[in-house]
């Protein structure tokens, strides 16, 4: 497993925004690599990009220069190789629970009997089969992001991508979700890039977590988080728990930060 | 509309029609202000002989032959406009300079082309209800959540199942606020066109021209009647249609 | 400088291409000149028009329609609307009529209008306001209704009586929905007015319009058809110049 290629191999990303005669730089020449089947976090200060990031790594927003490989397959727009989940629901309000997991599979061309089994062992996953026939506005926020899930699950992306898919959540719903979210992600055995403002959402969910500067976006600090699985809520309250909850939140507080430019640090795995 | 205000409805137009038969009745209005009793024997004789199916038939033609062009160019271009950045900036100028203008100046435009034909008709009927239904469609597509987009994109959506199975379905509440106006637009002009520029032939404008010729105001009213009820069923159509296809608009009004 | 100008071209480039596409037209003689005239020509007739004194007597009666039916629509339209959302009595007798109303083709009734009030003014100005009052009653009503709850309220918790309440937080605060009934109003009440004067009528731009087009000469129609459009877009912008004079905390 070791000398497996990275799931997601970034290198030197970088995205200008030119907005009139003026150009801002967003994100600053940023390297990263994902390691097949781990999940990891991005946190950063609010505005500081990473969720320009992730949607570059999605290939919904054009990038400046860098390159981003999934797989070692270079991509250059959306694509189902990649799943993405967003803070939103992005789920279609004109179908139902059932339809929405299967869309993906049907723009696919999966046929029918295929597309119901796989759609029911997911929704069964995410413990919503029973709301198969309902439609997304008669959900609750927390039930809307598990069928978001499903969703992307369905189409068996070779990584996951979630832009703050708790953001909107209350906060005991998002405790819950997060408990929920390692359980199905242990199961699937994806690679997850997660990108969150919230460092003890990061710490819980990650085996690593990479600490973004604020604009332009460079990386402060990549930690590993060494805690076994699974992990539950009591988590929260263990005093090692504490200790990486607060260096982060050291760096994400420091004014002035040495960013960590050399590739060598990051690829470590 | 709930059953509550349909009663109210029923009432009011019952009360109304009492009230004028009444003063017909007692001759407290003028006789070309006629009855609903000798408007309703009016109409019976037009459905009775007959005539009323070939006026009715001949406007409805018009009428429906322009919104369904409506319809299908109307919505596609407004998707395209939408959707297409270049083609939405393109179309963009033009549209709001033709938009100010009271389509039915154009009439005479078409007319010197075209005749007083039934071409002209529909084209006038088509170019007036084309401007809601293109806009709304167009401003619909705009308003779209870009995550629904997205997340199509990144299912593996080609552009043409993002077209039709994302963003058409989408924005069909909005399409549907545009097609509504739309349809009053086409019966307006369905009315104009027939009634402007004398012309035999068969309509339900033609109608209330050759009554107002001989002055029988009867017909008249007879003809508006239906007119009436056209405008009415074909918008209730519509409503119905847009709750069977917008089931899951759950705060539709 | 000149990327100024070239970004305008590129953006108003449909109007150009439609321009460029007519006068080949016409230049090709694909249609005789009679039925489709270059641009130029009807710019031509067109500045004749304006300056002959005709067209000024026609527009200043079709103004005068539109203005008149235009008012007496927001006279009667506001308070109604206003009342609507206050008295629900009220509210139950109108709100029928006016979903009935909507869908049909009200214009349809003008001939009768005619028989009745003559082929004056009459006639054009009732239809007219019959017209404008369904946008302007009902965005004052939904306007009212939206702020009706924070208008009870305030006076309740404030103490302050009805009528003071009704001047000074509900007024003001449907004002923008006010307008944007009356925003909705004009255009309808410019279409009405040409409509009424095409189908019979001696004066006015409508029947100018019929009267020019009667001689199937395309140039003084296209001539004609702009100067309403013109008339159109100047009397949309002076309401949105009143509205934006008015509401000022938008």
């Amino acid at each position: 497993m070791k000398n497996k290629m990275p799931a997601i191999q970034i290198e030197n990303l970088r995205k200008v925004y030119s907005s009139g005669n003026e150009d801002v730089l967003a994100i600053q020449d940023v390297s990263l690599d994902i390691p097949e089947g781990k999940f990891v976090s991005i946190v950063g200060p609010s505005g500081c990009g990473k969720s320009t990031f992730l949607h570059i790594v999605g290939g919904f927003i054009q990038k400046t220069a860098g390159t981003v490989r999934i797989r070692g397959k270079e991509v250059e727009k959306p694509g189902p190789d990649r799943g993405m989940m967003f803070q939103e629901s992005a789920l279609f309000p004109w179908k139902n629970v059932f339809d929405n997991v299967a869309w993906g599979l049907e723009v696919q061309g999966v046929p029918k009997a295929k597309r119901k089994e796989i759609v029911e062992g997911f929704l069964k996953l995410v413990r919503l089969w029973e709301f198969r026939n309902h439609l997304p506005s008669q959900l609750s926020g927390g039930m809307r992001q598990r069928v978001s899930l499903a969703r992307v699950l369905a189409f068996n992306p070779d990584v996951l991508l979630m832009d703050e898919p708790f953001g909107a959540l209350d906060a005991q719903t998002r405790e819950e979700m997060q408990v929920e979210l390692q359980r199905i992600w242990s199961e699937s055995q994806k690679s997850v890039l997660f990108v969150t403002h919230d460092i003890e959402e990061a710490v819980f969910l990650s085996d690593r977590v990479i600490v973004f500067s604020g604009r332009p976006a460079t990386i402060t600090e990549i930690i590993d988080i060494k805690f076994d699985r699974p992990r539950d809520l009591s988590l929260y309250k263990s005093s090692q728990f504490r200790d990486y909850r607060n260096h982060i939140w050291d760096l994400l507080h420091e004014e002035h930060h040495k960013p960590v430019t050399s590739t060598s640090e990051v690829v470590n795995g | 509309m709930d059953k509550k205000f349909q009663k109210i409805a029923a009432i009011e137009i019952i009360v109304v029609m009492l009230l004028w038969e009444g003063l017909a009745y007692f001759q407290l209005i003028p006789t070309y202000l006629s009855s609903p009793t000798i408007i309703l024997a009016a109409m019976w004789d037009l459905i009775k002989s007959g005539e009323i199916i070939s006026h009715m038939g001949a406007s409805l033609y018009r009428s429906m032959f322009g919104f369904v062009v409506v319809i299908i160019i109307g919505v596609g271009l407004g998707i395209l406009a939408g959707y297409y950045k270049k083609i939405g900036n393109f179309f963009d100028p033009i549209i709001n300079a033709i938009n100010p203008i009271p389509k039915i100046a154009l009439l005479p435009i078409l007319m010197v082309w075209f005749g007083m034909t039934d071409t002209t008709r529909i084209l006038i009927i088509f170019l007036t209800a084309f401007f809601p239904t293109f806009v709304a469609t167009r401003d619909g597509v705009r308003s779209m959540k870009q995550v629904h987009l997205w997340a199509a994109e990144n299912m593996g959506a080609s552009q043409l199942q993002l077209l039709y199975k994302v963003v058409f379905p989408g924005t069909l509440p909005k399409i549907f606020d545009g097609l509504r106006v739309s349809l009053g637009l086409t019966f307006v002009m369905m009315f104009s066109s027939e009634i402007i520029g004398a012309s035999n032939g068969a309509g339900l404008g033609f109608l209330i021209l050759n009554a107002d010729l001989v002055g029988r105001t009867d017909i008249m009213f007879a003809a508006v009647a239906f007119i009436a009820v056209l405008g009415f069923i074909f918008d209730r159509i519509l409503l119905k249609v847009r709750s069977k296809l917008l089931w899951w608009d759950l705060n539709q009004a | 400088m000149l990327k100024k100008v070239v970004d305008k071209v590129v953006k108003y480039q449909s109007i150009l291409v439609f321009f460029l596409l007519w006068e080949i037209i016409a230049f090709v003689g694909v249609l005789p000149e009679r039925l489709f005239p270059s641009l130029f020509s009807v710019f031509g007739v067109l500045l004749e028009i304006v300056v002959s004194a005709i067209f000024w007597d026609n527009l200043s009666i079709t103004m005068y329609r539109v203005i008149v039916g235009f008012l007496i629509a927001a006279a009667l339209g506001v308070p109604l609307g206003l009342m609507m959302s206050r008295y629900n009595f009220l509210n139950t007798l109108v709100q029928p009529m006016l979903s009935i109303g909507y869908p049909i083709p009200r214009v349809a009734l003008y001939p009768i209008l005619v028989f009745i009030l003559g082929i004056g003014s009459g006639s054009k100005i009732l239809l007219i306001t019959l017209e404008c009052l369904f946008p302007i009653v009902i965005s004052t009503y939904y306007g009212a209704m939206r702020v009706n709850h924070l208008f009870i309220w305030a006076s309740q918790n404030m103490g302050a009586n009805d009528r003071k309440m009704f001047w000074k937080v509900l007024l003001p605060a449907t004002t923008p929905a006010i307008f944007t009934g009356l925003r909705m109003a004009i255009p309808l009440a410019l279409i009405i007015a040409v409509l009424t004067e095409m189908i019979s009528s001696t004066e006015g731009i409508g029947y100018q319009l019929v009267y020019l087009s009667s001689s199937l000469v395309q140039e003084n129609v296209l001539a004609m058809v702009l100067l309403i459009g013109i008339v159109g877009y100047i009397l949309s912008s002076s309401l949105d110049f009143i509205q934006n004079k008015f509401i000022f905390w938008k």
